[in-house]
């Protein structure tokens, strides 16, 4: 049986230290999504990495957070490398847990880390990469996420990404590939709607008859975002409100996802100045709207799920 | 192919140098290298704010393109884009000096911060015997200026100030109020006499900078 996330309501990702903004949002929010790295400093010794927390910092953002509970999403474990995911990560999760628990926590479906020209070379590259949808792939992730979903008394849910890349390797196409992880791991899912659908324009494929395919009783979280076109190609960039397109991707999911714990706002720190307070307020009670459609159940409904 | 051999591929597209891609990636690609340097120009901004506003725009897109080229990008994390960016500067001859004392002084912010948070930074102690050297954490960074007056014009983003012939210096350490301070003539003698070897400065000078962690008696 599948961890059941407590039904949280809306919630905001943001790494603003801006107190004014906290505190204009923060009877709009019920939960706040945490990234452990940015409470964080690395040092890298040769191929090692370690991390550690900033002191006080965990305190500041449980305060301009205002007592409600904390999700995490984390962004440097790399589950998909070949060479090797960021065992780092995993210790700063372990203090963050002993710390002050989460009702879930997410990670990114994808790779960061792979191997180098040299032997024992590895190379960083920068910015998240897609991960094909191979056999080979999914032998790699489901046993390390597995591994996670073991390791907390919480769900642990897999972001799909957003990527740009015309053709990846594999015979299964996204969708697919998401059932077949959750299915074999455990995990349940992070569905990112700005992503599926930026992935759905740029790569020409229809997000409401993909959506009609996925396993939406292993969603636990929505995000959602804004972002810019360039070049022809739909950004996720995390840089205002959201289109207009994506909401109806969320109703829909919302009124099928019977184990959904939460939807959240993405906003980068500069955009959110941008946005303002009014704006993200506005965000929130849209996702509060959609998160209105929840199919009707009692809470023994959705342990059983 | 195998997934290891894909990933080292593909990361290796995202990060090779421009030159190395003419003419080989697809448009999906070319945005992704795109977006990867965006991304590292996003960390330096956040992690060296006062050099990256000290550079003209034509001066920055310029030398993030050649930074980029030569320097890998290893971190998620901005301080380590800012170390590998501050010793790129360092190689370089460049408009101003400014621009290198701006980038070192960031990062010797840095690395006092940060040698509070890995617990590195040596705690004060006058009595043992180790040889003194610099601390973990600490720096003394030089400036062709008065520091004050090139870190207030790169703060009010005005022009840098002309370079005089006095020999300016600031020493940043975990255990200075603020982190950083001129030093004291005397102060600059025993930290070059640290540099050469044991300082033979006055006790009271060698226990402020103990005290301050700008010195460490090595073990």
């Amino acid at each position: 049986m599948r961890r059941t996330p407590p039904a949280l309501g809306v919630g905001l990702s943001c790494a603003s230290d801006d107190p004014a903004l906290w505190q204009a949002v923060a009877g709009h929010l019920d939960y706040v999504e945490i990234t452990p790295e940015h409470l964080c400093r690395e040092r890298i010794d040769g191929a090692r990495r370690h991390m550690r927390p900033v002191p006080g910092a965990l305190a500041t953002t449980l305060a301009r957070s205002a007592g409600v509970p904390i999700v995490v999403h984390g962004v440097e474990l790399s589950i998909g490398s070949a060479c090797g995911w960021n065992a780092a990560y995993i210790d700063i999760l372990d203090q963050l847990w002993a710390a002050r628990p989460f009702a879930w926590h997410s990670e990114h479906l994808g790779f960061l880390l792979a191997h180098g020209d040299a032997p024992g070379e590895v190379r960083y590259a920068g910015v998240p990469l897609p991960l094909p949808t191979t056999d080979e792939a999914l032998d790699l992730v489901a046993p390390r996420a597995a591994a996670l979903v073991a390791r907390y008394p919480v769900p642990f849910l897999l972001e799909n990404g957003v990527h740009y890349l015309p053709h990846l390797p594999g015979a299964r196409d996204e969708v697919e590939f998401l059932n077949a992880l959750t299915e074999r791991s455990g995990c349940d899912l992070l569905l990112d709607l700005f992503n599926f659908h930026c992935n759905a324009k740029n790569h020409g494929w229809d997000p409401l008859a993909a959506l009609s395919r996925l396993r939406l009783d292993r969603v636990v979280e929505i995000h959602v975002a804004g972002g810019v076109m360039h070049d022809g190609y739909l950004l996720d960039a995390h840089s205002g409100a959201v289109p207009e397109e994506v909401w109806p991707l969320v109703d829909h999911v919302v009124a099928r996802a019977p184990r959904l714990g939460g939807i959240t706002f993405e906003i980068l720190d500069g955009a959110a100045e941008r946005l303002g307070a009014a704006g993200i307020r506005e965000q929130l009670a849209r996702a509060r709207e959609s998160w209105q459609l929840r199919p009707a159940q009692t809470e023994a409904a959705r342990v059983a799920c | 192919m195998s997934l290891a051999e894909w990933q080292r591929a593909l990361a290796a597209a995202v990060t090779a140098p421009t030159a190395a891609r003419v003419g080989q990636d697809d448009p999906g690609l070319a945005l992704t290298r795109m977006l990867q340097r965006n991304w590292r120009y996003t960390r330096l901004t956040h992690a060296l704010p006062l050099t990256m506003r000290a550079l003209s725009r034509d001066e920055r897109d310029e030398l993030l393109a050649r930074y980029c080229d030569t320097c890998p990008c290893v971190s998620f994390f901005p301080v380590h884009e800012a170390r590998s960016f501050a010793g790129f500067l360092a190689g370089l001859p460049l408009r101003s000096p400014h621009l290198a004392s701006l980038a070192a002084m960031e990062v010797a912010m840095i690395d006092a911060f940060e040698a509070e948070v890995f617990g590195d930074a040596a705690s004060p102690r006058t009595d043992a015997g180790g040889p003194l050297r610099l601390a973990v954490g600490a720096s003394r960074v030089r400036f062709a200026a008065s520091p004050g007056q090139v870190l207030s014009a790169a703060l009010a983003g005005d022009a840098l100030p002309a370079t005089d012939a006095a020999d300016h210096e600031l020493l940043v350490a975990p255990g200075i109020a603020g982190l950083a301070r001129a030093p004291t003539a005397d102060e600059r003698r025993v930290l070059d006499e640290c540099e050469r070897g044991e300082p033979t400065g006055p006790a009271d000078v060698v226990a402020t900078l103990l005290a301050e962690q700008v010195l460490a008696r090595a073990s």
